[in-house]
């Protein structure tokens, strides 16, 4: 599905004012955050029962899904695409190659806000749990985030 | 660039990632390292207060290095 770009204030205001418990998380979270990284998408990782929220929330803009919400939830994500592309994770928890867990319940209740403008907000995870977050992926792109992550963690 | 990009990319075996995350503790054994990457969030969150001016200086950057050194896109996701 390809269509124009869309303005980034529109994706962020539909992703805020969505009504879905959303946490920005991928390399746009550390863009929040002040680390000007490279980055094409968006990456969100939502509650397994706000997949119907998201997808109505982004249709206005043409964002349609990959994936049936049902399918979505059984392999645990999806993609919102209008050629930008916002990838969705669903799981409820998510484990980084050594076996850790983060659990998206625990994620949510320690999450952070970000003003998008004067009356929306997006939700990030707080920085140690972003960390993890990056150790799912693997790749030496996720090692340079964490090591970025990590010097803003230890800013005195 | 794109060589270089695509191992970016590669997914490392838990042995090697576990190995990366270690150097990363022993780098944070020094207390001014990270003191550049602090001091660069420190400029851009200056120079772009909000996080929409933030997001749309990254989308332009990645726009026109894709264009650029012909990065396909679904390597800069």
């Amino acid at each position: 599905v390809e269509g124009a770009p869309h303005d980034d204030a529109d994706i962020l205001i539909a992703l805020a004012e969505s009504g879905a418990r959303l946490l920005l998380i991928g390399r746009r979270a550390l863009v929040a955050l002040g680390l000007p990284m490279l980055t094409a998408d968006y990456d969100v990782w939502i509650h397994t029962d706000d997949i119907e929220r998201l997808n109505a929330a982004m249709a206005p803009l043409d964002f349609v899904p990959t994936r049936s919400p049902e399918e979505a939830r059984s392999r645990g994500r999806y993609v919102l695409e209008d050629g930008d592309h916002i990838d969705v994770m669903v799981a409820r928890s998510q484990a980084a190659p050594d076996g850790e867990h983060l659990a998206f319940d625990d994620a949510w209740s320690r999450r952070q806000a970000l003003a998008v403008s004067t009356s929306s907000k997006i939700h990030l995870p707080r920085l140690e749990d972003l960390i993890s977050t990056k150790r799912w992926g693997g790749r030496p792109r996720d090692l340079m985030d964490i090591e970025a992550l990590e010097a803003l963690r230890r800013a005195p | 660039v794109s060589a270089s990009h695509r191992s970016e990319e590669e997914r490392l075996s838990p042995e090697e990632f576990a190995r990366g995350l270690a150097r990363i503790q022993e780098h944070f054994k020094d207390p001014k390292a990270g003191e550049d990457t602090r001091e660069l969030a420190a400029w851009f969150l200056r120079r772009y207060p909000s996080l929409v001016e933030r997001c749309r200086y990254v989308t332009r950057r990645t726009s026109e290095i894709a264009r650029g050194s012909r990065i396909p896109r679904e390597r800069l996701e």
